[in-house]
């Protein structure tokens, strides 16, 4: 992966917008920037890592930090040291990466920009401005654009692609932190080791869960059995309910049948009913005719007394001139003799009713008065003739025949209507008959029967299946709110048994991260051993009196000699260290086997005399693109020292020039040269 | 052998040793690659995130 094009505007000492391009030539891998000290060589560097990172990434501690405003905010201020409000605060920095990747070509556009906040007026501080990044492979636009950086150059390995001269001793002096640090940074065993914690922190956590679950669950006993219990209830009460209504449904299927039966003699049942009316009917008429019979036998029994009426009517006449003359003198004879008991109870007296003393005299004239009543008396008796017995027994024979009704045409009329209906009916009946002949009454009554018997049946079965429905009601919400509760408890369950499986899944996640960590160490040391030692071999000036670059399980380096013994690092003259330190970042960017540009800031002054030469030499083969920022003097010495391929595979020469008084640099590019 | 190839085959044989499925593996990685971006606060959410994960993967 190499840098084609970095455009900035605003950054640092840089006033307005610059853009560098650098065209692919893989025979000419070098871009070279210089200019004077303090010229705005470094900040070209820094636009480059604040356009990855946000930030700059330490030498010392390449864990990965968050970008901030702050940072953003110090490069926008530049070389305004008195802290005067940028004239322009839009500052920003792109960043154009390719890649050939086996058949693939890759374009990676990195822009990182700040500009003022919406509503503020008046630029002061960080907060008032806002951060943007944005990454574009091939044209689309990155999602999560940290990651896609992450994964190009991770920062944790960029102190191996871009870092100052000054910094290579400081991190051969740290050699032994830093090896272990970038090993693991790369490597991403400290992202196991911290996965590893979280996973003991994880099964610990589901342990507990596991355990507090496991007590839930005994108590779940107990009501389980009940449930189970009434489960069992049901299933007794449910067989019951759908015996009752098997019992139910084959008994209204036999009503059905019944009723079609019955359907069929439907017509049938109408002549039954028919001929029972009739011969009802005929009963009736069957009794008046016989009550008309003996009336008129009645009737006719009297006939001998209306043969004797006239004779009886005469002799009654004769009679009743003798009864009323003795009448007559009966009322007579009353009333005389009523006469003569008053005069014999006045004489019995003294006095008369008005009080005044009754005289002799007068006793006398009521004696006198008393023997003309006697003797008229007697003269009555003489006139009346001797009372007929007969008299009264002759007037009521008389009386009761005279009151005979002899209406017999009334009666034969009414006998002939009698017997006229009674013909109809029979005349109906024997119709009927006729064609009930062949129809068995019997089986119908006997069906109907049946079928009353059956609807009382059904009525009783609806009943028992209602009340067995409530009981399984009942006993369904019992069983229901018992396995509410289960359910809850249930899920606890399922939810131990998730447990248990999490906490074998974490276990098993722990060991396998276990099993990689331990190993991935050992590779990777491996591999970079390998590489380090391939480079110090390039680098060194005795090639041959080393045989390899070991790392110990300390990570401390030292050098195994042609002999075979161990030199300790410690134990190696200063420049041989330097090229050990230099061989080791080599390695390990080799290791981190990510193909980025090398970006390195006056790298040559800091390097050991005895080895700039073989350093020099070597020097285009670090990587495939390599942005060397000199200064002045050190351009000038490469100039003098560097072999002419060193000078061919340079691509461009950039000037940076500070312009006075505005203070603010220019980069323009020089040659190639 | 790249490091990239070791890490695989550690992860495969990791994988076959202890019954786990490589996807899980790397998705804790990837989890805790995430950390990076995290301020140390926010630890928890790392640890929630590979429980969630572990409960998941047992759920399917």
């Amino acid at each position: 992966m190499r840098i084609s094009k970095i455009q900035f505007k605003n950054f640092g000492p840089y006033k307005g917008t610059f853009s560098m391009e650098f065209q692919k030539n893989p025979k000419k891998k070098i871009e070279l920037i210089t200019g004077v000290n303090g010229a705005g060589k470094t900040s070209v560097f820094n636009a480059i890592q604040w356009c990855l990172y946000g930030y700059e990434p330490s030498p010392t501690d390449p864990k990965p930090k968050q970008a901030t405003k702050y940072d953003a905010w110090s490069n926008l201020y530049g070389t305004n040291k008195e802290g005067k409000i940028p004239s322009d605060p839009n500052m920003y920095v792109n960043l154009w990466l390719e890649e050939d990747n086996e058949s693939e070509h890759y374009e990676y556009i990195i822009q990182r920009s700040i500009k003022p906040r919406n509503n503020v007026d008046e630029i002061s501080e960080p907060n008032h401005i806002e951060m943007e990044l944005s990454v574009s492979e091939n044209g689309r636009l990155i999602e999560n654009p940290i990651e896609k950086i992450d994964s190009l150059i991770p920062v944790s390995a960029s102190q191996f692609f871009m870092f100052h001269g000054e910094n290579l001793r400081t991190m051969s002096q740290k050699h032994l932190e830093h090896t272990k640090k970038a090993i693991e940074l790369i490597l991403e065993a400290e992202l196991f080791r911290q996965g590893l914690d979280d996973l003991h922190k994880v099964r610990r956590e589901i342990g507990l869960e596991f355990d507090a679950e496991l007590k839930e669950v005994d108590s779940l006993k107990g009501v389980i059995i009940s449930r189970d219990k009434k489960q069992q209830e049901l299933t007794d009460e449910k067989d019951k309910l759908d015996k009752l209504k098997k019992d139910l449904a084959e008994t209204e299927r036999l009503l059905k049948d019944l009723e079609l039966q019955l359907i069929s003699y439907d017509s049938t049942k109408g002549l039954i009913e028919k001929i029972d009316e009739d011969k009802r009917k005929l009963e009736q008429i069957n009794d008046d005719i016989k009550k008309l019979l003996v009336r008129r036998d009645g009737l006719i029994n009297q006939l001998p007394s209306l043969v004797v009426l006239p004779e009886l009517i005469k002799i009654m006449s004769n009679k009743e001139d003798v009864h009323k003359s003795n009448e007559k003198f009966k009322n007579q004879y009353n009333e005389i003799k009523g006469k003569v008991e008053l005069i014999e109870q006045i004489t019995k007296l003294e006095k008369c009713f008005c009080g005044n003393q009754i005289t002799s005299v007068e006793k006398r004239l009521l004696n006198d008065q008393e023997q003309e009543f006697l003797a008229k008396l007697k003269e009555i008796e003489m006139g009346i003739i001797d009372q007929d017995p007969n008299y009264y027994a002759i007037k009521d024979i008389v009386t009761s025949i005279n009151s005979i009704n002899l209406d017999f045409d009334t009666y034969d009329r009414d006998l002939s209507g009698y017997n006229l209906r009674k013909n109809e009916v029979e005349s109906d009946i024997k119709r009927v008959e006729k064609l009930l002949s062949g129809i068995n009454r019997e089986e119908i009554m006997k069906l109907t029967i049946i079928r009353n018997n059956t609807l009382t049946k059904i009525g009783e079965l609806r009943q028992k299946v209602d009340n067995k429905r409530e009981d399984v009601g009942d006993l369904e919400k019992i069983i229901d709110r018992f396995n509410r509760l289960i359910n809850q408890r249930e899920r606890s369950k399922s939810f131990s048994s998730s447990l248990s499986d999490q906490f074998d899944l974490s276990d098993r996640i722990i060991n396998s991260y276990n099993y990689i960590l331990d190993d991935l160490i050992d590779v990777r040391k491996d591999l970079l051993e390998k590489y380090t030692t391939e480079y110090f071999k390039k680098l060194t000036n005795n090639p041959t009196e080393y045989h390899k670059i070991i790392i110990d399980e300390s990570y401390n380096l030292s050098i195994i000699d042609s002999t075979g013994s161990q030199r300790l690092r410690e134990k190696l003259s200063t420049g041989e260290r330097g090229v050990v330190a230099l061989s080791f970042i080599l390695g390990l960017k080799s290791a981190s086997e990510r193909n980025a540009p090398l970006i390195l800031d006056t790298f040559f002054s800091h390097l050991d005399e005895s080895h700039y030469s073989n350093i020099v030499k070597e020097f285009p083969s670090f990587a495939e693109q390599i942005i060397l920022i000199l200064t002045d003097l050190e351009y000038k010495t490469l100039k003098d020292r560097a072999p002419e391929f060193f000078f061919n595979a340079i691509n461009n020469v950039w000037m940076v020039k500070r312009i006075k008084p505005e203070e603010r640099s220019e980069i323009s590019v020089f040659g190639g040269d | 052998m790249s490091e990239k190839s070791s890490l695989d085959r550690l992860l495969n044989e990791a994988s076959q040793k202890f019954d786990v499925e490589v996807s899980i593996l790397k998705k804790i990685l990837n989890i805790e690659r995430s950390r990076i971006y995290l301020q140390e606060s926010s630890r928890n959410s790392v640890i929630i995130e590979v429980r969630r994960l572990i409960q998941g993967e047992v759920k399917k």
